[in-house]
């Protein structure tokens, strides 16, 4: 009879162990789950920042702000993704995904107190006229503006850590596909030096 | 003065054993003497003494002579000129101009009802038969004309409009009388020149009218004064060829050999077709110079023709959205103005422009080589320098890399168009693009479509199969001024009556006094098909206006953009005109609809297919609100009332 009840008395303190042990594993490896999503949405997002860069800014001037003005979800996105592409967008399958996510990211954040105004002069009813407008040249914080703004907040330029280097950070920017001619490249860094002072 | 023979070439190519010097070996002799390229001197440097052709044979002879009435040295000039096709609004006062109209016996007045609209059309009909295209109306309707006037400038549409501004009743300027305004240059903006008719040289004025028409550059000319009267006049009658009418160009060969050598040094050339390639029809030339060496093309927004295959593994689309290569190191313009084209996302790219016209070279845009050249010859002569810089091993390797990775990302393109036209395929109210699916499904392979809608006419224009042999494409109109459409798609439909012609119209801008030329496509029999594009908002103007937010996004009002309330039944108004009409609601409907559409027009009637389309862009809150007024409702005094 004893033994009949130590041998209960094992299998439940084993079985507590086990459950325990594999709610321990389970919270581990859920923990672990969550943060390799939130990982593969931020990698999706980056990625779709570069698109974003790359394709909607070359007629989109504001789109930052254009994102966070319109609040769509990511589904939203899409749809106006897939309209673009319609229009003629150069955005290649595998794309949609990380640019409806970097925009609907983007639509959750607050439009910053400095946001411009977009310029949505007289234009015509049919055409790309009016709208947005890109001025050419300008000094080094027009152009980042009318660059850098398209995809990133005014804070990343004056949060730059001071190992990096500005020269470095353009580089790598059209890299992606940034496009500035060497003279405004110039100017926006010798611009972006001066924030650092 | 005679070119050296040449040895072997940089391509290795052998020289000449026929007798006589191609044009690469020209080219490169030219250089090498530092002979400039110009008119005619190919035929001097020619080696060998070339056989007379009876076709450049020394014209001999006067001018024949008209004798009769100044109305019928005006229309034996336009005659002279190629013109049996007058469009006309009604007006007053030509009188002896349909009296010599008759009696010559082969030229056909097309009446339009508007004058605006009779613009439109003869401007569509220039574009379609690279011809003349010549309307007469009553000055009094100049003020009506002046929006398809401004159209056919900004596409410089060689038009001749007679009766049309110019000076008014010469002995009463000033006075401010019935019918009259004191300057004679009223139209003088939008034409490349404008006079006032005078009996006594009609026909030298036409034919300077005519030179100014087809310029470069070329575009409308306005002739005040009306189509001439009764008085007797003996007149010499020019004969005219409007193929040859605009003065030709051929570029420097030095120009032509840079242009070759950047073309080779650049990693990443892009090339950019704009009208001058449709108005030359140098269709072939430049698909076969894009291939030489795999060359990505593009077009602009506002490109008047479909100037490159749109399906070729080589065709990118847009030059505005244009991503790919990532670093483009050269653009080179065939014939594209660049009057509507944002550069930004090339700027800083060295820019070659060819074109024939000089007035739009440089104008836009600051270039790094203008080019003067007619853009068929530039092409071909360009073409042979290149084979005379590159071996064919080497451009042959050049050509395979680029084209792998060129095509695998226009295959990539298709891909993500096909995405999305398959998101929402089956949605109604419709989308532009499974319209266009669906059209393509049925029109003939060598259609011509005449689009006047926003930016989403790529949603549409994508899905059809266009350029080359394929359907052709002519407008939006650059000028973009609304009310040019379904005008200038019956234009087109009177100069190619073989032809498929299909209209691709916003009902915003259906409703800028389109609905007039229903009655001229109804009169004329135009088996036609005009699509309404129904979503019952100015689209494009809502989309700009809300797509950065701000109060009226917020509140979800939009002033001017709602065009419900009332919805316009535009099968009706086809019904009035004693046209078909074909209503969409569902995309289910839609395939058969477009059989009947297309039954239609091969039993000779025209049809308006009014299709719900869903409206795109932002979203508003409340996308059916306007500012509401009703006087029925404010009145004090109702009608069945008594004072």
């Amino acid at each position: 009879m004893y033994g009949a009840r130590k041998k209960i008395l094992f299998l439940v303190v084993c079985n507590v162990v086990v459950w325990f042990s594999a709610a321990c594993l389970g919270g581990r490896l859920s923990a672990q789950a969550t943060a390799n999503a939130q990982s593969d949405k931020q990698t999706q997002i980056d990625k779709g920042r570069i698109a974003v860069g790359q394709t909607c800014a070359t007629c989109h001037a504001g789109i930052m702000r254009m994102a966070q003005a319109q609040k769509q979800n990511q589904e939203q996105w899409k749809d106006t993704i897939y309209s673009m592409i319609g229009r003629g967008a150069e955005i290649l399958p595998d794309e949609i995904e990380p640019i409806s996510a970097f925009l609907a990211a983007t639509s959750a954040q607050k439009a910053p107190a400095n946001a411009q105004t977009a310029e949505t002069g007289g234009g015509g009813r049919g055409g790309r006229g009016g709208g947005e407008q890109q001025g050419a040249g300008g000094d080094g914080r027009a152009i980042l503006q009318r660059t850098c703004q398209q995809c990133h907040d005014l804070a990343t330029a004056q949060n730059k850590a001071a190992s990096e280097d500005w020269n470095a950070v353009i580089a790598k920017m059209t890299g992606y596909g940034v496009r500035l001619t060497p003279a405004d490249q110039q100017k926006l860094i010798d611009y972006l030096n001066g924030l650092a002072k | 003065m005679r070119i050296p023979k040449m040895g072997k070439d940089a391509a290795g190519s052998q020289e000449s054993t026929s007798g006589t010097l191609s044009r690469r070996n020209f080219i490169a002799a030219s250089a090498a003497t530092g002979l400039a390229m110009g008119v005619g001197q190919p035929a001097a440097a020619a080696p060998e003494p070339v056989a007379p052709k009876p076709e450049d044979a020394l014209p001999k002879g006067q001018p024949e002579m008209y004798v009769g009435t100044t109305a019928g040295a005006m229309v034996a000039q336009l005659r002279a000129a190629g013109v049996h096709t007058f469009f006309h609004t009604n007006v007053s006062g030509n009188v002896p101009f349909f009296e010599a109209i008759e009696a010559v016996g082969d030229v056909q007045v097309i009446n339009v009802t508007h004058e605006g609209q009779g613009v439109g059309a003869a401007a569509g009909y220039a574009m379609a038969s690279k011809g003349l295209g010549f309307f007469f109306g009553g000055h009094i309707g100049t003020g009506n004309a002046m929006s398809n006037l401004y159209n056919a400038w900004k596409d410089r549409v060689p038009l001749l409009l007679s009766g049309i501004g110019g000076a008014t009743e010469g002995a009463n300027q000033g006075a401010d009388g019935q019918e009259q305004w004191d300057n004679p240059l009223v139209t003088a903006p939008f034409t490349t020149w404008t006079a006032t008719l005078v009996p006594g040289d009609v026909t030298g004025l036409l034919r300077r009218a005519m030179k100014f028409a087809f310029g470069p550059p070329s575009g409308p000319v306005t002739l005040g004064g009306g189509t001439g009267g009764t008085e007797q006049v003996q007149a010499p009658i020019y004969k005219i060829d409007p193929a040859t009418m605009r003065y030709k160009t051929r570029a420097q060969a030095d120009l032509i050999q840079k242009a070759a050598q950047w073309l080779i040094e650049a990693q990443n050339p892009l090339f950019v077709v704009g009208a001058e390639v449709g108005i030359e029809g140098a269709y072939d030339e430049i698909v076969a110079l894009a291939e030489k060496l795999s060359i990505p093309v593009t077009e602009t927004a506002h490109s008047l023709y479909a100037n490159f295959p749109n399906y070729h593994p080589l065709f990118l689309g847009e030059l505005e959205a244009v991503r790919f290569p990532r670093k483009q190191d050269l653009l080179v313009s065939f014939g594209e103005s660049f009057t509507t084209t944002q550069l930004d996302p090339l700027r800083g790219v060295p820019v070659v422009h060819i074109s024939h016209d000089p007035n739009t070279l440089g104008r836009p845009i600051p270039l790094d080589l203008p080019i003067l050249s007619e853009v068929r010859t530039a092409i071909r002569d360009l073409s042979d320098a290149i084979d005379g810089m590159l071996t064919k091993d080497r451009m042959a390797k050049i050509r395979a890399t680029r084209l792998a990775e060129v095509s695998a990302l226009t295959a990539q393109l298709k891909q993500s168009r096909e995405m999305a036209l398959r998101a929402r395929f089956d949605s109604s109210p419709l989308t532009w693009e499974r319209v266009g699916y669906e059209l393509e499904k049925v029109l003939d392979k060598d259609a011509v479509i005449v689009p006047e809608v926003g930016t989403q006419y790529y949603k549409v224009l994508r899905q059809l199969t266009m350029g080359g042999p394929n359907k052709q494409k002519i407008g939006r109109t650059v000028g973009q001024a609304l009310g040019w459409g379904v005008s200038a798609a019956f234009g087109v439909n009177v100069a190619l009556p073989e032809k498929q012609v299909v209209a691709l119209q916003g009902d915003g801008g259906f409703l800028f006094g389109q609905s007039e030329t229903l009655w001229s496509i109804s009169r004329y029999e135009a088996p036609m098909l005009i699509v309404v594009f129904n979503n019952h908002v100015y689209n494009e103007s809502r989309d700009r206006n809300m797509q950065n937010g701000g109060h009226f996004y917020e509140e979800g009002k939009d002033f001017d953009g709602y065009l419900g309330a009332p919805n316009v039944e535009y099968t009706k108004i086809a019904e009035a005109y004693g046209l078909k009409g074909e209503k969409v609601n569902t995309a289910a409907e839609l395939p058969a609809a477009m059989q009947r559409c297309v039954k239609s027009m091969r039993d000779g009637k025209a049809v308006v297919l009014d299709v719900e389309i869903a409206p795109d862009g932002p979203v508003i809150s409340q996308g059916n609100w306007y500012q509401r007024h009703s006087i029925a409702e404010i009145r004090k005094k109702k009608l069945n009332q008594s004072a």
